[in-house]
């Protein structure tokens, strides 16, 4: 018996392999069925290719036979574990009927048992040198079907697991497949394509194409955990390394020389298990960044949907502020529009004590049509969302006018006076006019409001910023609200509740509004009963 | 008797009392006025009659303003449109501006400033 052959490595190299894959991924998760049943169907492949080399290898006949006959035996369970594999692999969801999965086994014990035991299957082994021809028994046809019936049975299951797994799953269903398929190309190769070539020592690569399928295999079951290309290059560098020097230590001439390699060896073995180690930390390290990385993805894509969310909400909510302001605002628009047909006398001539009365409606509709603007207004700050858009070059006198227009009856119906001194040259600002319009609209408005005698003066100046001065001869502001006029609407509500009308939140909204156009404004006053001035400044541009 | 003016406005607005105020106001200085509901119906008056000015309001059923105004600049640029809106929204001021259109606050104003300013576009002030 030569031992040292190319043949006996290749079953050496096979076998430890196989044995020590299913060993690993056993150890991964031993609870795990899927790795149990790995382990039990890399056992079955080890005996099958044990008993094969040792049936080739040894002369007495009885022996032969028994191992013969116990390859053949091994095959049955060989097939069961790999079926109770596919069964549970890549998840456990394809399940069989309990009474039929005993029967299985009962099928497979029972003919293990005859394989290994009766003539029944394997009947005799006749030696003709190193040659081996196998007479049958009468049921050796039930090995075929047994076979050929959990071939097709695990093709089948894994066929429809592919299809309903998730894509990962998926994945490790294809590994299997693909393990399984290169297996048999290069077993088909080595042991009958090339040999029909002329090349007879191919078949002594034969037993490499079970590893494969248990590569694969293993590589499915635990994708993503430390089963790196890196990893298994590492081992199997040392793992060939140590087979070699083993055998040398085997084969050495004298005690020194044997020591010697015994030394090596040794040596080889702990640089090995370093090596491996050091590789499997770099891996785990990759392995955690990659994982962080897909977090981060994860929750990036969170985020962008998130975002996206609040956008639609966001325009909802514009939808939603632009008709009630519409709505809102409408019959008012109207009714102003009524009432300015019958004073400009579309429907005749109209005696004056109507008139004043149309005129007094026309302004409480004015009012409510802004304090519908201002409680919109506030809405939108409120909800943070930045309600001003500034555009460069707006004239400022033309919203200083519009706003005295429209305020003047107010004026004379109060008995006071509204001024508007016009500047000598034109100041042009970045302004969204009409919030502007708005915010400076309302700061005359109160001055008019808190004015009983005497009038309002409104100037602008222009020293580098330009600055508008509202100023007042009305009841004037206690030192201790000067500062806090503009910070709360409530103050406010509760003054104004006093002495006139409106919502009170007016000089807030101003407030906030000029503040987004980069200015500033403040009150001054000599204190109650001593008039207010209001200062507005805005940068030039 | 009003004195006639020889010139189209196309009132695009959904809102009747509001038609009609506008209609007596530009009909008492002369205009022709023709009315639309909506967006869509009045891309279909402003083809057919062709007015000197189309006053529309932003917010319309079918067809908004600012669509319908996009829909009739694809065939005559130079067609006239003012909007007159109760929104003060910056965006939509914005983006009527940007497509050369006038831009008007309803409530800012009294019905003949209205007269006046569609007067100015047509270079009648």
């Amino acid at each position: 018996m030569q031992i040292i052959s190319l043949n006996f490595i290749s079953y050496l190299v096979s076998i430890t392999t196989s044995l020590g894959l299913g060993f690993w991924v056993f150890s991964q998760s031993p609870s795990r069925k899927v790795n149990k049943y790995f382990l039990l169907f890399i056992i079955g492949i080890a005996g099958w290719l044990v008993s094969l080399f040792v049936f080739y290898n040894i002369y007495t006949a009885n022996w032969i036979l028994f191992v013969g006959r116990f390859n053949f035996a091994v095959t049955t369970l060989l097939l069961f574990f790999g079926f109770e594999f596919i069964l549970v692999f890549p998840e456990e969801n394809f399940v069989i009927k309990k009474w039929l999965h005993y029967l299985i086994a009962l099928e497979v014990a029972l003919l293990f048992l005859i394989t290994l035991f009766t003539p029944l299957v394997d009947q005799n082994e006749v030696i003709l040198g190193s040659s081996r021809i196998t007479h049958y028994g009468p049921l050796y046809f039930l090995h075929i079907v047994n076979f050929f019936i959990f071939t097709l049975l695990s093709i089948a299951i894994l066929a429809k697991k592919s299809k309903t797994s998730s894509k990962e799953d998926k994945a490790r269903v294809y590994y299997v497949i693909l393990g399984f398929a290169i297996s048999a190309v290069f077993g088909f190769s080595t042991n009958i394509l090339i040999p029909l070539l002329g090349y007879q020592d191919a078949a002594d690569l034969g037993s490499f194409s079970i590893l494969f399928l248990v590569f694969a295999f293993s590589y499915a079951i635990i994708k993503h955990h430390l089963f790196d290309v890196k990893v298994i290059a590492a081992e199997l560098f040392v793992f060939v390394l140590c087979v070699i020097l083993f055998i040398n230590t085997f084969l050495s001439i004298g005690t020194q020389n044997f020591s010697f390699n015994v030394v090596i060896l040794i040596s080889v073995i702990v640089a090995g298990v370093f090596l491996i180690r050091s590789v499997i930390k770099e891996v785990e390290q990759r392995e955690k960044i990659e994982e962080i990385s897909k977090e981060l993805e994860k929750a990036y894509v969170v985020e962008k949907k998130a975002n996206l969310e609040l956008q639609n909400l966001d325009k909802y909510k514009n939808d939603f502020l632009r008709q009630t302001q519409h709505d809102l605002k409408n019959p008012l628009t109207v009714i102003m529009g009524y009432i300015d047909l019958l004073l400009g006398g579309n429907f005749g001539k109209m005696p004056k004590k109507s008139a004043d009365v149309l005129k007094r409606i026309e302004v409480v509709a004015q009012e409510k049509v802004r304090d519908i603007s201002n409680f919109l207004d506030e809405e939108q700050f409120k909800m943070g969302k930045g309600v001003v858009s500034l555009k460069p070059g707006i004239e400022l006198f033309s919203i200083l006018d519009e706003i005295v227009n429209r305020l003047s009856y107010q004026a004379v119906s109060k008995g006071i006076y509204l001024k508007l001194e016009k500047p000598e040259k034109t100041f042009v600002i970045s302004a969204d006019r009409e919030k502007l319009k708005s915010a400076l609209f309302n700061v005359v408005d109160n001055s008019i409001k808190y004015t009983e005698k005497g009038g309002v003066d409104i100037r602008a100046e222009n020293s580098g910023t330009v600055k508008i001065i509202i100023s007042d001869t009305g009841i004037g502001i206690p030192q201790d609200k000067i500062k806090t006029i503009f910070e709360t609407q409530f103050e406010r509500t509760k003054e104004a509740k006093e002495t006139a009308k409106g919502t009170g939140v007016g000089l807030y909204l101003s407030a906030q509004i000029i503040k987004l156009h980069n200015g500033k404004v403040w009150a001054e006053s000599a204190g109650e009963g001593k008039g207010s001035t209001f200062y507005i400044e805005l940068p030039v541009g | 008797m009003v004195k006639k003016i020889d010139k189209k406005v196309l009132i695009v607005e959904d809102d009747e009392d509001f038609v009609s105020i506008l209609k007596i106001k530009f009909e008492s200085e002369g205009f022709t006025i023709f009315t639309a509901r909506d967006g869509e119906s009045a891309v279909d008056v402003a083809q057919q009659e062709k007015p000197d000015v189309i006053l529309s309001d932003v917010l319309l059923p079918k067809m908004d303003g600012i669509e319908m105004a996009k829909k009739l600049k694809e065939t005559d640029k130079g067609v006239k449109i003012i909007f007159l809106t109760n929104l003060t929204d910056a965006g939509y001021a914005e983006e009527i501006k940007k497509m050369g259109c006038g831009f008007l606050v309803k409530s800012d104003l009294k019905i003949s400033d209205i007269v006046d300013k569609v007067k100015e576009k047509l270079g009648l002030g």
